[in-house]
């Protein structure tokens, strides 16, 4: 075959992934980056050293979504994961505790497991996190921190990956303190086509 | 930039084969890879692949081969699923003498999840009718990607793959082995469309008495999802 004939059989090739390629516009929402301790906001970084005095790790995010921006500070802390919140003044918006399922009272954690396996036939809880927002928070977190929830409103954020008839999926649930469901999500992942 | 040390890495990683790069074959391939989900449990991919042979880009043997897939996935847990598939591939296009082979696949993976990071322990069984044999092949594949800009992978961001790769091949009168060490960068435009762009070396002809086969493969891959 002559070297000429191979052009239009490569062309045909790549005008299909150019084609496909052109139209892959960058489409920016939530977009979550690591930083550095020096900026995130001075007030949130007080804070942080105020409550979480001699942590073992701790790592700084930026979320942006276009209109808002936050901070988020992931603390090593006394045993436990910890994840603060900041607006972009460095206001105290949320902090959530990653713990284990046999650390939720007795009461409360058979009502959670109930509302699950009421929706699936198999599950496998994958992660939980204890939270706590209150607008008090600046005032309250020494009494989170301290393991003091009596007058605290809490939810526990469950993620599942779970099944019945009509779903199978990784779910995100969260419950109030009184075993409410108040939200579920189905957590969309990105394909695995490549690792396939 | 982060992603650039990345990069860095991902060279540094294969660096170490270099040194066989004098009698080794080079290959750049470019994919195309389109999958859709037909439901939860059930979900299907086409893809189509070239190997173009990098030192004989200039004359007609330059593809070695083209090859077109299609194959199905049916999810027995969120982390575990099995499917199989069958594969064309046209040997040498371009010249008078062709050759062709029709494969079978059959394939189970398990993907454990921590955060965005995601690791998969791939099996995959193959027959190959070939036009000159027949070939049976036993894969393993162990892949790891994660992102390189914060916990989440978000559009617009960068990731890293790395994976290796066993594979064994026998028939009633041969038996080799083979060795695929896989270092890439993907670039996610968004949750439907990414780019990959891979470096892989291959030893080859493991147990057969010969000396190894050493291949440079350098892969461009679009994936688009439905």
């Amino acid at each position: 075959m002559k070297p000429g004939k191979k052009t239009p059989f490569i062309s045909l090739f790549f005008s299909v992934l150019f084609s496909v390629s052109v139209q892959a516009q960058i489409d920016k929402q939530e977009v979550e980056k690591s930083i550095k301790q020096d900026e995130i906001p001075s007030k949130a970084l007080k804070i942080i050293e105020e409550y979480f005095e001699e942590y073992e790790d701790i790592e700084f995010f930026k979320e942006t979504d276009g209109e808002t921006t936050t901070f988020e500070v992931k603390i090593d802390w006394q045993g436990y994961t910890y994840s603060v919140e900041f607006d972009e003044t460095g206001v105290l918006l949320d902090i959530e505790q990653l713990i284990d399922i046999s650390e939720i009272d007795n009461e409360l954690r058979m009502a959670i497991l109930q509302k699950i396996e009421d929706q699936y036939t198999k599950y496998e809880i994958t992660r939980i996190q204890r939270q706590y927002s209150d607008g008090e928070l600046d005032e309250k977190i020494e009494d989170f921190l301290e393991g003091d929830f009596d007058d605290l409103n809490l939810r526990y954020e469950l993620e599942i990956d779970a099944q019945n008839r009509k779903e199978l999926g990784s779910f995100e649930l969260l419950f109030d303190d009184n075993g409410t469901l108040l939200q579920k999500r189905k957590i969309i992942r990105r394909s695995i086509d490549n690792i396939w | 930039m982060q992603y650039i040390r990345y990069g860095m890495v991902v060279i540094a990683i294969l660096i170490p084969f270099s040194g066989v790069s004098q009698q080794a074959e080079f290959i750049w391939e470019p994919e195309f890879s389109y999958s859709w989900k037909h439901s939860d449990r059930l979900a299907f991919n086409s893809k189509t692949t070239l190997f173009n042979s990098i030192q004989n880009l200039d004359n007609s043997s330059s593809i070695e081969h083209i090859e077109t897939a299609f194959s199905f996935a049916y999810n027995l847990t969120v982390r575990m699923k099995a499917g199989g598939g069958y594969l064309y591939r046209l040997t040498t296009p371009l010249e008078n003498e062709q050759g062709y082979e029709h494969r079978l696949m059959q394939q189970a993976a398990f993907v454990s999840f921590i955060g965005d990071r995601r690791l998969s322990h791939r099996f995959r069984t193959e027959q190959r009718f070939r036009s000159s044999s027949y070939v049976n092949r036993w894969r393993y594949r162990l892949s790891y990607d994660f992102p390189l800009e914060g916990e989440r992978l978000d559009p617009g961001e960068w990731y890293m793959i790395l994976s290796n790769e066993l594979l064994s091949s026998f028939n009633s009168d041969n038996f080799e082995g083979e060795n695929r060490i896989n270092a890439g960068m993907g670039w996610l435009f968004n949750s439907k469309r990414k780019l990959e762009i891979n470096l892989e070396y291959r030893a080859q002809d493991f147990f057969t008495g010969d000396a190894l086969g050493h291949v440079f493969l350098i892969a461009t891959s679009f994936y688009l999802n439905r």
